[in-house]
């Protein structure tokens, strides 16, 4: 029986080394690749290689909104306040229950319209439209019968006119310079059909007319773990992903689309929870399988500033939604596995995701297991695990580090020393804490997967200080 | 082999990057403060110049040469740029002759960055559109240079260096540089070169001639580029762009490029053609009649009227809509519009309805957020 676990164990040794090798691997490419290219960024803009703020690419901003009325307003004035000149913003209501259209209509002095729109994509019936052109930009909003936010994206999508729309949530605000910089990759490159920003967390960030004023760490611990984790999942994988044309998720906080090419791909998919990551995993099956020459692009340097869940509860939901969202994502496009037309997005991507986001709850949860169980049968090194994970401690916390001091110094951000002092101790606590109860809860979202699939949660929102 | 030490190997490689990052900041404000100190140092020197200049003398011969040889850096074009940037405050006749005497200076370096890194040469082009003044000319040594920098693979480089083009306004060397462009697909999109050419400073009609001249040889992406920046720029072509309008050999780009002109500039000859385009019942053809039914809205008479009034039953989504705000325009009393308000075409009268809305709409005043 003992020689039995015995080669149990050495066979899930050895599939955790390998599995480790490959983290780690990933992980140090993606923060060393991250570093260099935002240094390559800032020399470049340095010595004024970037484009002048002349070049107006029309671009429609689509803005689903459910249950949204504490944060719809500053929204929208933030979206007002973009130093750009050719955009209408679009505010699709899915639905809501409180007083998010009314808000809006009375706040923004809107008309109602009998406006026909083209039904392009699949979206719910429409109730009512209303739109103003008293602003610098058109306004219009869409009030719809609920069905989630793919299908209020894809309500957007038909009632836009312009060739390219940007996605966002209702609780996100935009940088005054963010559209500007968005844009800016498909000036650089005619191939582009979608583009990703960088989603920030605005917990205890102060803006004013569209700039940062005040940018000091969340009061909240769970919101600080949310930030480094953040800067490590958008300034380093995302980056590498970008490099060879690999990127399959762009935020659905931040994100700008081709509409020619998603109408064409049949828009946002109203079956799945994670829509954004369905639909770029999907245009790239749809450009490669219609050999279109094709890039998605990671604009580093285009912020939005999104709130991140300050309570537990909150930040479950969040997360097993975007667990379920991968899963589906996942599953549906399970044949780029292994398929070489695919090209790295086969390789590396689409691997990564299912190791490394997908699994790794189940892996790591199966591996805390069964040390337990070789600590009991008395086959465990018990210093050897102790200098094996302080190891890794040190190492996660270093790379959270990186790639945090990185982007600050980068975008020319500056700390308090308070709120340092504060980061170095919270890394640590967040790959040995919250990294192991985000894996908790999103090994647990799959189950019962089949009864909550449509269900959101509903997330607490807090006014944003925006003035 | 340890796992331990290969994560050892990686933590280290991790913490030079920290290390990196905090010696690549320091690095940078030490290079902010040496750059201020030497623009200190060089704001004297040009002073002194300055002050020669005004008593009657000329710039030093020794000055030029340690220009010369401090421009090989791209930091001391960077103290350059920002000394000479202080002084444009208060431009005076001897400035204008310090900026003359150091041109050739300038000329002489922008050869030696042709070499250099690409980031430093589209810098390079960038602080020649800024400061280098004067003018330019087909066969110049400096035209020759631009021209090497458009060929470098990097779009900023080219932007900055066509940049210094339109700035001269020399509408030669501009049609000289978009044809190298055009021969190396040198913008990935048409706006860059429409928004450029109407940053030209020169003379836009001989600009346009040229381009006129040679256009069929362009690709059909500049060729829709420059037909933009035309239609922006200058309602004197109808007579060319009737031509293109009406050539059927013509790219699927081009012909609604030259449509969208007469939209913008009325030309009693294009009417019956957009109003052609407009009744073509093929399929294939319904961008040009999209764009023609925009287009027909400063175009009044009967037949334009009875021809968007039928627009508003076609199959085509865009068509309708365009046409229903096309005959917004034309003021028709409600007499003229009972068929369609009160007709069997929900569609129609539906984009009618919005139509007459959206234009209610736009006459209310605009406010301030």
């Amino acid at each position: 029986m003992r020689d039995a676990f015995q080669v149990f164990f050495n066979w899930v040794n050895g599939f955790y080394i390998l599995y480790m090798i490959g983290y780690a691997t990933f992980l140090f490419l993606s923060v060393a690749v991250g570093s260099a290219v935002l240094n390559a960024i800032k020399r470049r803009n340095y010595l004024k290689n970037e484009l002048e703020n002349t070049y107006y690419v029309p671009v429609s901003i689509l803005v689903p909104a459910h249950n949204e009325g504490i944060t719809v307003v500053d929204t929208i004035r933030s979206l007002l306040a973009l130093d750009y000149k050719l955009y209408e913003i679009i505010v699709v209501d899915d639905g809501s229950t409180d007083n998010t259209a009314e808000i809006l209509r009375e706040t923004f002095r809107m008309t109602q319209v009998n406006r026909p729109i083209q039904r392009r994509v699949e979206s719910q019936q429409i109730i009512a439209v209303y739109e103003t052109l008293a602003y610098k930009v058109p306004i219009t909003l869409i009030r719809k019968k609920n069905g989630g936010k793919a299908d209020a994206l894809n309500m957007g999508i038909n009632a836009s006119k312009y060739p390219y729309f940007l996605c966002m949530d209702a609780d996100s605000i935009l940088q005054k310079d963010s559209l500007e910089k968005i844009v800016r990759p498909v000036l650089e490159d005619g191939r582009v059909v979608a583009v990703g920003g960088a989603v920030r967390l605005c917990n205890g960030v102060e803006m004013s007319d569209g700039k940062v004023v005040r940018y000091p760490m969340p009061k909240s611990i769970l919101a600080s773990m949310q930030v480094l984790e953040y800067d490590r999942s958008f300034l380093a994988s995302r980056i590498l992903l970008d490099q060879f044309n690999g990127t399959i998720i762009i935020s659905g906080a931040f994100g700008l689309f081709k509409k020619s090419t998603v109408i064409n791909a049949g828009g946002y998919d109203t079956k799945t929870m994670g829509e954004d990551m369905e639909l770029v995993v999907r245009l790239h099956v749809y450009c490669r399988e219609n050999k279109i020459p094709y890039r998605i692009h990671y604009a580093t340097d285009a912020v939005c500033w999104t709130q991140a869940p300050e309570k537990l509860t909150d930040l479950m939901k969040q997360r097993r939604r975007w667990h379920i969202g991968l899963f589906q994502s996942m599953i549906r496009h399970r044949h780029i596995l292994g398929n070489p037309k695919y090209g790295k997005v086969s390789f590396v991507s689409y691997l990564y995701f299912l190791f490394y986001e997908l699994l790794s709850p189940y892996i790591e949860v199966f591996g805390v297991a069964t040390m337990v169980l070789a600590c009991a049968l008395r086959f465990l090194n018990v210093p050897f695990m102790l200098l094996f994970y302080f190891i890794y401690v040190i190492y996660s916390s270093i790379l959270s580090l990186t790639a945090f001091f990185a982007r600050l110094q980068t975008v020319d951000m500056k700390l308090s020393g308070k709120d340092i002092l504060k980061t170095l101790s919270l890394c640590a606590l967040e790959v040995t804490f919250f990294h192991f109860v985000m894996a908790w809860i999103r090994m647990g979202s799959l189950l019962n997967y089949k009864k909550k699939k449509n269900t959101w949660g509903r997330i607490e929102r807090k006014k944003i200080h925006y003035s | 082999m340890r796992i331990e030490y290969l994560l050892y190997g990686y933590g280290a490689v991790c913490v030079s990057m920290i290390f990196f990052n905090l010696f690549h900041t320091l690095a940078l404000r030490r290079m902010d403060r040496r750059i201020g100190r030497e623009s200190g140092a060089l704001k004297r020197k040009i002073h002194l110049q300055l002050a020669q200049i005004k008593d009657g003398g000329q710039v030093d011969l020794r000055h030029l040469k340690e220009l010369k040889r401090r421009l090989v850096r791209v930091n001391q074009v960077i103290t350059l740029e920002r000394v000479l940037a202080e002084l444009e405050t208060e431009a005076t006749f001897a400035q204008e002759c310090y900026l003359n005497a150091i041109r050739p200076v300038l000329d002489c370096c922008a050869a030696a960055y042709r070499q250099k890194e690409v980031t430093q040469a589209a810098y390079y082009a960038y602080f020649l559109n800024r400061r280098r003044g004067g003018t330019i000319s087909v066969g110049d040594g400096l035209m020759t240079v631009l021209l090497d920098y458009l060929k470098r693979d990097s779009l900023y480089c080219r932007v900055n260096a066509m940049n210094v083009l339109y700035a001269y306004g020399d509408a030669a060397c501009v049609f000289q540089a978009v044809c190298e462009l055009d021969r190396l697909d040198g913008f990935p999109h048409g706006k860059l070169l429409t928004e450029g050419l109407l940053s030209f400073q020169g003379d836009h009609e001989k600009l346009i001639a040229l381009f006129f001249r040679s256009l069929g040889g362009f690709s059909e992406l500049t060729q829709v580029a420059v037909l933009n920046y035309i239609r922006f720029q200058s309602g004197e072509r109808c007579a060319e762009m009737l031509a293109l309008m009406t050539d059927e050999n013509k790219g699927k780009e081009i012909r609604p490029a030259a449509i969208r002109y007469f939209g913008k500039y009325h030309y009693p000859p294009a009417r019956d053609i957009l109003l052609q385009f407009l009744q073509d019942p093929t399929e294939l053809c319904w961008e040009n009649a999209a764009v023609s039914a925009t287009s027909l809205a400063g175009y009044q008479g009967e037949e334009v009227t009875k021809a968007l009034l039928n627009s508003l039953n076609s199959p085509n989504w865009h068509i309708r809509s365009n046409a229903a705000s096309s005959l917004n325009d034309h003021s028709l009393s409600y007499e003229q519009l009972r068929h369609i308000m009160t007709g069997k075409d929900r569609y129609a009268r539906e984009m009618m309805l919005y139509a007459m809305e959206a234009r209610q709409l736009q006459r209310e005043e605009r406010v301030e957020v």
